[in-house]
């Protein structure tokens, strides 16, 4: 899980990423806790690189998209 | 992984069962060209390289096979015992020889693991090929670069795909390639899936299609030219680099220009000395044979000076006299008055009568009597210009001294201030003074120019790989590299400035596109989906790079790091690793200002020593990222290139690194008058190791006969 949380601070640490959905940049959010956010890009894309390595990934394709129709 | 044991059963030199029990730490093994050395490192190879073919009638034991009889069979094999997390493994290849009458039959190859479990002590056969262990227990990608049979195998491996390989495995670099791809996929079909569900007129879908084909070929244009500029970089590196060893080259040869010039100015003195002391020994000559013997007899002079015009007038007339009778006898003889009587025709006028048949005289046909009295005396006249004397001017007076002296009396009498006695001494003591002048210059030229010449040859050592010609030539050659560095620098400026301009056009492309698709009515697949795939993907990509380059940095610093604890006390640089294109990873070498850093500062020890650092660095950052999991390094003679101290300092960072590492070489010996090797104990001990052992041939033994040789393991306490 380390290594995804530190993928997904690379991302925190983007700035144009972060202007662009409203997310506190630099934050030490975890995969766990960035999922759970308040911010559906953020829990988007954490959903995203908990999952990325399954061998099959439409249904977390499916997941995101749902998600960010329904929320963003 | 550690190797615990490694035995050798009548392989290749190694007779009968002989075992290596390795520590977990630096273990050395020392041995001569042919004791077995590389034996080692091709035992080690056949049991974890799957690939790795041996001609299996070459290494088994020929003093084994010697020793046995008809029909009679021994095994070899190689058995390498290593423990992983908590488990050991028993690994053995063998194959079994058999003796024929005419010849030796070899079995096939036979694999077997025996697993044992450490805290409980059971063992197990593992049903697995070694093929299978070894990519769990040494995979291949960390045996790349573990073991290195010469420092020339380091030397490949550290350039190119294999380190970008090595680079992709052990950075985070992977991961993020792998989520850029899920990434991109998403936002590509998520785009899809709007356009599909929303609805458009047709001009807005024509418009995107249209757009898309720009994005495609602007995104192929940005990559031209980003490997454009990355090209032009490598060459303006390349140039750089050159224009650092050209002005190295330049000084010297600068400096050469100047000895040349001095030695040609030398020579250009004594040629001028060599040229006066020869008029001056002319001079001085004169001065001793004429004027000065003169000044000797001046009260006679007067005399001397009568007598000389008497002399003189005696002279012309005996040669007048002489000079008369000479002109008158030739004139006889040239005339060809004899022997034809007075008064008869010349020769010619003879010959047209003859031919003519017509008297030229009186003009009447030639009778037979004529015509024979005229050959006759022809005859006659060609026969005495046969006995002809060839008169020679006499030389009476052939020095013509009376001459001279005269000349020298007269310049005595018309300019007797400059033949005084004191001025003909001064002049023969300043002829002297320039005579040993000169002759001094001439001697201390030459042994300047000696020195030059020796220091010429000095410079010129320093440059082997550079001729005398091409020295000469280097100033040129700088104006050439300059001109090609400023051509680059100034075509990675423009590329700069129109990669600046394609990145805003693709820019512009994407706000284009995402305005016509906001002209598309919404279903409940929303655009804001559409974009954020689209961001993600995008910073994805910059994400992935960032981590590449960070990796490098890291890596970078860490062989850096390596290179100055091998080389302390050295100015050794930096050492900075980059991308060189999509494939390939290269390494280039730095000062501390991080300017180009010319491989000519750079002793062979040095220059082994950055893969070296290299591969520390990337096995450190290895182990790291591998859970933990460490992986030994085998090098088989790694320090040929390096001097006592440096090899001192490679050994003590091998043993610094904490992680087992077996070093085959052949330091650290010498050989009695029998050539029998030994270990030189008082320059090993200064080695700091966990183990030792000393590989050797049993003596004795020949050397074109296999069935003698045998090596023996000895452990050194």
């Amino acid at each position: 899980m380390a290594r995804k949380d530190d993928m997904l601070k690379t991302f925190l640490k983007n700035e144009e990423f972060c202007n662009k959905y409203n997310i506190a940049l630099n934050s030490d959010e975890t995969i766990f806790q960035a999922k759970c956010s308040d911010s559906p890009a953020l829990e988007a894309l954490a959903k995203i690189i908990d999952k990325y390595e399954e061998d099959n990934t439409t249904p977390l394709y499916q997941q995101v998209i749902n998600l960010l129709n329904e929320k963003l | 992984m550690i190797i615990n044991k490694l035995s050798l059963n009548n392989f290749m030199c190694y007779y009968n069962h002989k075992p290596f029990e390795f520590a977990n730490g630096l273990n050395i093994i020392l041995g001569h060209n042919g004791d077995g050395k590389s034996t080692i490192f091709t035992a080690f190879n056949w049991i974890f390289d799957q690939y790795s073919q041996l001609e299996l009638l070459d290494v088994y034991s020929k003093k084994k096979y010697s020793e046995i009889l008809e029909n009679e069979s021994f095994e070899v094999f190689v058995e390498c015992i290593v423990t992983q997390y908590n488990e050991e493994y028993k690994i053995t290849k063998s194959f079994t020889v058999t003796k024929n009458a005419d010849n030796a039959e070899i079995s096939r190859v036979k694999e077997e693991i025996w697993r044992k479990d450490l805290s409980t002590g059971d063992m197990s056969l593992d049903g697995r090929t070694i093929a299978n262990l070894s990519q769990q227990v040494f995979p291949e990608a960390f045996r790349n670069f573990s073991m290195f049979e010469t420092e020339t195998d380091a030397l490949k491996i550290v350039e190119g795909e294999k380190l970008a390989e090595l680079v992709k495995n052990f950075s985070n670099a992977k991961h993020y390639e792998k989520l850029d791809d899920v990434l991109e996929t998403f936002a590509k079909r998520a785009d899809r899936q709007f356009r599909k569900e929303a609805t458009a007129d047709q001009y807005a879908q024509d418009k995107i299609n249209d757009i898309d084909g720009k994005i495609e070929e602007a995104k192929k244009e940005i990559k031209n030219l980003k490997t454009r500029i990355e090209e032009d970089k490598n060459g303006r590196d390349f140039y750089t680099d050159k224009i650092t060893e050209l002005l190295k080259n330049v000084t010297i040869s600068d400096d050469y220009k100047k000895i040349e010039e001095q030695i040609e100015k030398l020579n250009a003195e004594i040629e001028r000395a060599r040229s006066e002391n020869k008029s001056r020994n002319r001079f001085t000559d004169k001065i001793f044979d004429q004027f000065y013997i003169l000044k000797g007899f001046e009260k006679i002079i007067s005399e001397f000076s009568d007598k000389i015009n008497k002399l003189r007038q005696e002279k012309n007339r005996v040669d007048n006299e002489e000079r008369n009778k000479f002109a008158k006898e030739k004139l006889e003889l040239e005339n060809g008055s004899t022997p034809f009587p007075p008064g008869f025709p010349s020769l010619d006028i003879l010959n047209e009568i003859l031919k003519a048949k017509i008297c030229k005289i009186c003009n009447t046909k030639l009778n037979d009597n004529a015509e024979k009295y005229i050959n006759k005396s022809i005859k006659l006249y060609e026969e005495s210009k046969k006995k002809e004397k060839h008169l020679e001017m006499p030389m009476i007076f052939p020095n013509n001294f009376i001459d001279e002296f005269q000349i020298i009396d007269r310049t005595i009498r018309l300019k007797p201030e400059k033949y005084a006695s004191d001025r003909i001494t001064e002049e023969i003591g300043f002829g002297i003074k320039r005579i040993t002048e000169n002759n001094t210059l001439i001697t201390e030229n030459n042994k300047k120019i000696s020195d030059l010449v020796a220091e010429k040859k000095d410079l010129l050592a320093k440059i082997p790989n550079i001729s005398e010609n091409e020295l000469k030539n280097i100033r040129l050659n700088h104006e050439k590299y300059s001109n090609e560095k400023d051509i680059l620098v100034g075509k990675i400026g423009e590329n700069r400035t129109k990669l600046e301009n394609k990145d805003t056009y693709l820019q512009e492309l994407h706000t284009t596109r995402n305005k016509t698709l906001s002209q598309f009515k919404e279903s409940d697949f929303k655009q804001s989906t559409v974009e954020a795939l689209s961001t993600f993907s995008e910073i994805a990509k910059t994400v992935k790079e960032d981590e590449y380059k960070k990796f490098l940095k890291v890596l970078s610093e860490r062989a850096t790091k390596y290179l100055k604890q091998i080389n302390v006390g050295e100015i050794t640089g930096k050492i900075e690793l980059y991308k060189k294109n999509d494939k390939e990873v290269t390494y280039k070498s730095l000062n501390e200002d991080n300017s180009i850093r010319s491989s000519l500062e750079d002793s062979g020890a040095l220059q082994i020593s950055k893969p070296l650092s290299i591969l520390f660095a990337i096995a450190d950052i290895a182990s790291e990222t591998a859970d933990n999991e460490t992986y030994p390094m085998i090098f088989d003679a790694p320090t040929g290139r390096y001097s006592p101290d440096r090899e001192q300092e490679f050994f003590k960072v091998l043993k610094a690194t904490k992680k087992q590492r077996i070093v085959v070489t052949l330091r650290f010996l010498g050989a009695d008058k029998t050539n029998t090797p030994f270990v030189n104990k008082d320059l090993f001990q200064n080695i700091e190791k966990d183990k030792a052992f000393f590989i050797k041939r049993v003596r004795p033994f020949e050397i074109d006969k296999p069935e003698t040789i045998n090596t023996e393991i000895e452990e050194l306490h």
